[in-house]
């Protein structure tokens, strides 16, 4: 050990003899580091800054093309900004091609072409810049990133079964990567959508023996979960009450129009005077007053979006107002909205009530396109991108993608199975839709095929028994917070 | 009385003058055949042939052997030829030129009164002699040119001559002289002293001796004469112990440092002051022997201990003879080889326990700023903690001269950290064939070489005997964490086997112990009844939260053990149940980019070597094949495959080995027998590893490739 140290001590002498400018490096380094850093608390503005500094103020050292990388990242998958993502990638290729950062320049460049679009032409695209990094970076582990990535943009296109193979060749020539525990995830996906749902079992456990701590270990779990709920647990069973409650007794929440559960597992109740926004311990963190929101939603940036009749007011003050042009020309307030949808693109997708329609907007509320006409309730999304309208009129929820072309209909009655008054909707990290009725209260879960997997309801004695269900949220787990008018709380099923 | 003094002066110099030199050439044909005609007392062919043997003989130069030799008796022959045949004139003529040339010679054989009183009289008048005293009297002395003994009274021709006496540390001296018929002449000299002579002894001889900082060359082996049996008796050493005289002339007035060394023992050193010009006695310097000692034993019974590069003997091996200084100490067997630099001091006693790992050497370094520190023993020396295998840098000649030979570019094995070859690498096959022959030569399990990428990071490649595909590992020298995490790359051995009771269980959140997800039908789990959905609680009756606390339970167990569970079925019924642990054999990925195949090659070779139980060799064989296959070694991998008999079943079983062949047989171009291969495969239950996928895909997918190729 002592004859290693030495041999290190003056082979770093040798090296810092040789080097050109160590002190410059060492700066870039750390400006480096403070960056990633600030990445990891989600400081991007201070994240961002020190990367760019990296790159203007370092472009020598070794962590200039990995600043760019980072920027380029961010401005794709944070800031939705996919030119300035372009202009950062380009700059990586074009200066850095031999550099350490360069395989993943083509991995980004191939994210980039698949964000352009749908199209043949952007999937060949996608596919071929990803197919550069084992060509022409045999040893990188950008190789699994782009195989990874490669097998997303097939999944996109609903080539599953070629984006299981693609996901199956990083697992087997990089197990040990993360990207292999990414791509065991998503096969898992592929695998529940192609009805073996049970087989991702065995693979998903591996991710939380071979990645024990990680995101990726966490996100297994909750498949594992969902998996083992709806195929593996008997199946007149899938929920049982847990006996939690979220908000108190004396709350009483009103008017509740919606609830969603984000990745942190926060619960955010939409309700007549504002937006209430509990922790996942149940406790009350926030509340953001909104005078009878109709509707609400987080959008791209994380804030906190109020839609009361025609206008999406955001947290820190922009709003947008979404007006319709109608035959004769004029221009009409949207002025009952039970469902708005943020879009990857920054777009909106809004229930117009009284048009009994789906709009597209613009970020700024303007109006571009009708999607659908249909008179909807609620508007969800699932990873694909498609969107589960509920329909109000047909009772109803259809699945479009995101084009707009009809992908199933989940009709109000089939067989297992009958739809008095669906209220709400939601997809599960798989694209399985559950539809709440309020009608019958019960909770239905349909696969993405429109087959039923699973019915849950209660006895209206027993304890956590819904008989009024106005809203619910799954979690990551697939967990049901569903918000019951008699209880006039969050109820928790699991 | 004058002429009983001459001939008595006559005898002296017969007794006194320096033995003549055996004889220097052979037989002088002329001479030879004058005294046999003289000897058949025919005088007259005698002195044609005389005439013609003093003529040759007076060419010759004065210093000649033949002429000193021969000369004198020729002259002797002639005159007594001459006066044999009446010409007395001639004769004393003659006898006056022999005289000249020796002025000691006596006359030889029966010599009639007459001729002996001609030669007597041609004595007097032109023989007389000369007293010499000289000082010092070791000089050397030489009068005409011609040595002769200090200090002693020689007989001398009549006339001019001249004297010299020489002697290191003093200035010659040269003095002529007259010798005068019947007077003895007496020439005394007396050397000036004007420079200091060392003379140099040690024990032992061999030393190197450096005066000053100026090497003087090595002492010689003696013994040395006599005149210095005082200082060798005063040293306490026998004359046989001590080296010849090492004669140092012209020595300055002043302090001299003498520096004594010889390869193991120890320097000496002696400082020696000159005030005035005289001889000095250095020593006999005694040098002490500077050895350790060395024990080295083996892992390996069959290793031979290499020291230096010589091949000493089997392990165990001891010496006590190891010199002071840096040595290689290796074994070396076919299983690996265990290499150490030393370095002995006087005294030492070094113990080495060699591990025999499977060798790399390191032949190249490339991008390397020239003159700096050897960059493969530096990798040599920061990868010794490794346990699984010995990267050692050959001595850089053997190297050069190998890689000539091999006729492959110095950045034959360079790779840059993404693996793309630096510089005009050669073709991968070319790459392997290159490679086995390298290592052969080294007597390594692989080969390996250093590229320099920036700064301080750099990449080691290795390549495996039979490997086509090197694996590269990237390493920043003077981070001691990188260097660790490349060991730890390095050393990362697969399990063969691992414990299993033919069921997955799966952590599922909100649910209190592990759920069944999936079991295998001819495994101890669906033996026992266990079914997909089962919720295990409790292993060997302690509650398991979730499917780690389960294999922890399960790693406590040996094969044919059982592992007691408590198990809640779907209806919610619980039961007992008790598995049979066994060890299900594993494989690796032949995909695995992330394992370094090439170490595990050389480490499962060597691990072959020692015999093992069936079960466990045969998936060491397995391993090994997929190993080679991963590398492009198809056939070797095929001939492994060969000796791998598995049972058929679920998990790496026989399925696994005939997909492998099928994988082989491919691409060989063997189109027939990867088929039947594939279509076995296709048929099984087995999985291309312990986790999956299974073979029976990937096989039908390799026999719908197949069709499609013969379609084209």
């Amino acid at each position: 050990m002592k004859l290693q140290c030495t041999v290190i001590a003056s082979l770093a002498l040798v090296a810092a003899l040789g080097a050109q400018s160590p002190r410059e490096e060492e700066l870039a380094r750390s400006q480096f580091q403070s960056g990633l850093d600030f990445l990891q608390s989600r400081r991007f503005a201070e994240a961002i800054k020190d990367f760019q500094t990296v790159v203007d103020s370092f472009p020598k050292s070794s962590v200039a093309d990995a600043a760019l990388v980072q920027i380029a990242m961010y401005q794709l998958d944070v800031a939705r900004n996919p030119e300035a993502a372009q202009a950062a990638t380009d700059k990586l290729l074009k200066e850095y091609p031999s550099g350490a950062a360069a395989p993943m320049a083509y991995v980004m460049a191939g994210r980039l072409a698949i964000n352009k679009g749908r199209t043949a032409t952007d999937v060949e695209a996608a596919l071929a810049s990803f197919e550069r990094v084992p060509r022409l970076f045999p040893g990188s582990e950008a190789v699994a990133a782009a195989n990874y990535y490669a097998g997303h943009t097939l999944w996109l296109v609903r080539r599953t079964e070629e984006a299981l193979d693609r996901y199956r060749r990083v697992t087997m020539e990089y197990p040990r990567s993360i990207w292999a525990a990414r791509a065991t995830l998503a096969a898992a996906v592929c695998l529940v959508q192609t009805d073996r749902a049970v087989r991702a079992l065995e693979e998903l456990q591996r991710v939380r023996q071979e990645f024990p701590g990680t995101p990726e270990a966490a996100t297994a779990l909750n498949y594992n979960t969902i998996i083992y709920r709806l195929y593996v647990r008997p199946p007149q069973s899938p929920y049982a009450f847990s006996g939690k409650y979220i908000g108190s007794e004396t709350a009483k929440f009103r008017d509740v129009v919606g609830i969603s559960v984000n990745d942190a597992g926060q619960v955010m109740l939409g309700h007549k005077t504002g937006i209430s926004i509990f922790d996942a311990k149940a406790t009350l963190v926030k509340t953001v007053t909104a005078e009878e929101p109709s509707a609400f939603f987080v959008d791209e940036k994380g804030r906190l979006v109020t839609v009361r009749r025609d206008t999406l007011l955001a947290e820190g003050g922009d709003y947008a107002a979404i007006a319709i042009p109608q035959k004769d020309g004029k221009l009409r307030q949207a002025d009952e909205i039970p469902s708005v949808l943020p879009l990857s693109n920054g777009d909106r997708l809004v229930a117009d009530r009284r048009g009994k329609a789906v709009i597209r907007v613009g970020i700024n509320g303007k109006y571009l396109k009708n999607f659908a006409t249909l008179n909807a309730e609620r508007l969800v999304m699932n990873k694909l991108e498609d969107i589960a309208i509920l329909d109000r009129d047909t009772k109803s929820v259809v699945v479009v993608d995101r084009d707009g072309k009809q992908l199933i209909k989940i009709l109000p009655k089939g067989t297992g199975y009958e739809l008095d008054n669906p209220i709400d909707v939601a997809f599960d990290p798989f694209g399985n839709i559950y539809v709440l009725d309020r009608g019958k209260p019960s909770l239905h879960v349909f696969s993405s095929k429109n087959k039923l997997l699973a019915s849950f309801s209660m006895p209206e004695k027993d304890p956590g028994a819904f008989p009024r269900p106005q809203a619910f949220g799954l979690d990551g787990a697939g967990r049901v917070y569903l918000f019951d008018d008699r209880s006039q709380r969050i109820q928790v099923y699991q | 009385m004058l002429i009983r003094k001459l001939a008595l002066l006559l005898l002296l110099s017969a007794v006194l003058a320096p033995a003549r030199p055996a004889r220097a050439q052979a037989v002088d044909p002329q001479f030879s055949e004058a005294k046999r005609l003289f000897d058949s007392l025919d005088y007259d062919a005698a002195l044609r042939a005389l005439d013609l043997a003093i003529s040759g003989l007076e060419a010759k130069p004065l210093q000649d052997a033949a002429r000193r030799e021969f000369l004198p008796g020729a002259y002797e022959m002639r005159a007594r030829s001459k006066f044999g045949l009446g010409d007395v004139n001639g004769a004393r003529a003659d006898f006056v030129a022999l005289l000249k040339i020796n002025a000691g010679h006596a006359l030889t054989g029966q010599v009639s009164p007459r001729v002996v009183a001609l030669f007597e009289e041609a004595v007097k008048t032109t023989v007389t002699s000369v007293n010499l005293t000289v000082t010092p009297p070791t000089a050397k002395m030489e009068l005409d040119g011609m040595p002769v003994p200090a200090s002693s009274t020689l007989p001398v021709t009549v006339g001019e001559h001249t004297i010299t006496a020489d002697q290191i540390g003093y200035r010659k001296v040269q003095q002529a002289f007259t010798a005068e018929a019947g007077s003895t002449v007496t020439v005394t000299l007396t050397l000036e002293r004007v420079s200091s002579v060392l003379n140099i002894l040690t024990t032992p001889a061999d030393v190197d001796v450096t005066i000053d900082g100026v090497k003087r060359g090595k002492t010689a082996a003696g013994p040395p004469p006599p005149t210095f049996a005082e200082a060798i008796a005063r040293a306490k050493v026998t004359p046989a112990q001590v080296s010849a005289v090492m004669v140092i002339p012209d020595v300055s007035a002043g302090s001299h440092v003498i520096e004594f060394t010889r390869d193991c023992y120890v320097k000496a050193e002696t400082r020696v002051p000159i005030d005035k010009p005289d001889d000095y006695t250095v020593g006999p310097i005694p040098l002490e022997h500077a050895v350790a000692s060395l024990t080295v034993r083996a892992s390996d019974p069959r290793a031979q201990v290499v020291i230096d590069g010589q091949t000493r003997g089997a392990a165990p091996f001891s010496t006590t003879e190891l010199c002071e200084g840096e040595h290689t100490v290796e074994l070396r067997a076919q299983s690996g080889r265990f290499f150490k630099r030393v370095q002995a001091r006087t005294g030492d006693k070094l113990t080495i326990d060699g591990q025999l790992k499977p060798a790399f050497a390191v032949l190249s370094a490339t991008g390397q700023p020239p003159g700096g520190t050897d960059l493969r023993i530096a990798v040599e020396r920061l990868f010794d903690p490794s346990s699984a295998v010995t990267l050692f840098a050959p001595q850089a000649d053997q190297v050069d001269q190998a890689l000539r030979a091999s006729q492959v570019p110095p950045t034959w094995l360079a790779f840059d950290a993404n693996k793309r070859p630096l510089g005009g690498a050669p073709e991968l096959v070319q790459r392997g064939e290159a490679g086995t022959k390298l290592a052969t030569t080294f007597g390594a399990q692989g080969v390996a070489a250093v590229s320099v990428i920036d700064r301080n990071r750099v990449v080691l490649s290795i390549l495996a005997v039979g490997s086509n595909d090197p694996d590269v590992l990237e390493v920043t020298l003077d981070n001691a964490d990188s260097v660790r995490r490349a060991i730890t790359q390095l050393d990362r051995m697969p399990a063969f086997f691992r414990p299993s009771i033919g069921m997955v269980g799966v952590d599922v959140a909100d649910v209190a112990g592990v759920v069944v997800g999936g079991v295998d039908p001819s495994g101890p789990a669906a033996k026992a009844g266990i079914k997909v959905g089962d919720l295990v609680t409790k292993a060997n009756n302690q509650p398991i939260a979730d499917a780690a606390a389960l294999a922890a339970a399960l790693g406590t167990r040996k094969s044919n053990e059982d592992l007691n569970l408590e198990i809640k079925d779907r209806t919610g019924a619980v039961k007992q149940a008790a598995v049979k642990v066994s060890m299900t054999p594993r494989l690796i990925g032949i995909s695995d980019q992330s394992l370094l195949v090439n170490a595990i090659l050389v480490a499962l070779r060597s691990r072959l070597l020692t015999p093992s139980e069936p079960a466990e060799e045969a998936i060491m064989r397995l391993n090994l094949a997929a190993a080679l296959a991963r590398v492009g070694a198809w056939n070797e991998a095929r001939m492994e495959l060969q000796n791998v008999k598995l049972p058929e079943g679920s998990g790496v079983a026989n399925g696994t080995v005939q997909y492998l062949i099928g994988l082989c047989a491919d691409r060989l171009g063997n189109r027939a027998d990867a088929e039947t291969a594939y279509r076995a495969a296709a048929a099984s239950d087995s999985l291309l590893t312990e986790d999956g996928p299974p073979v029976r895909e990937l096989a039908a997918a390799k026999l719908a490739e197949l069709q499609r190729r013969a379609g084209q």
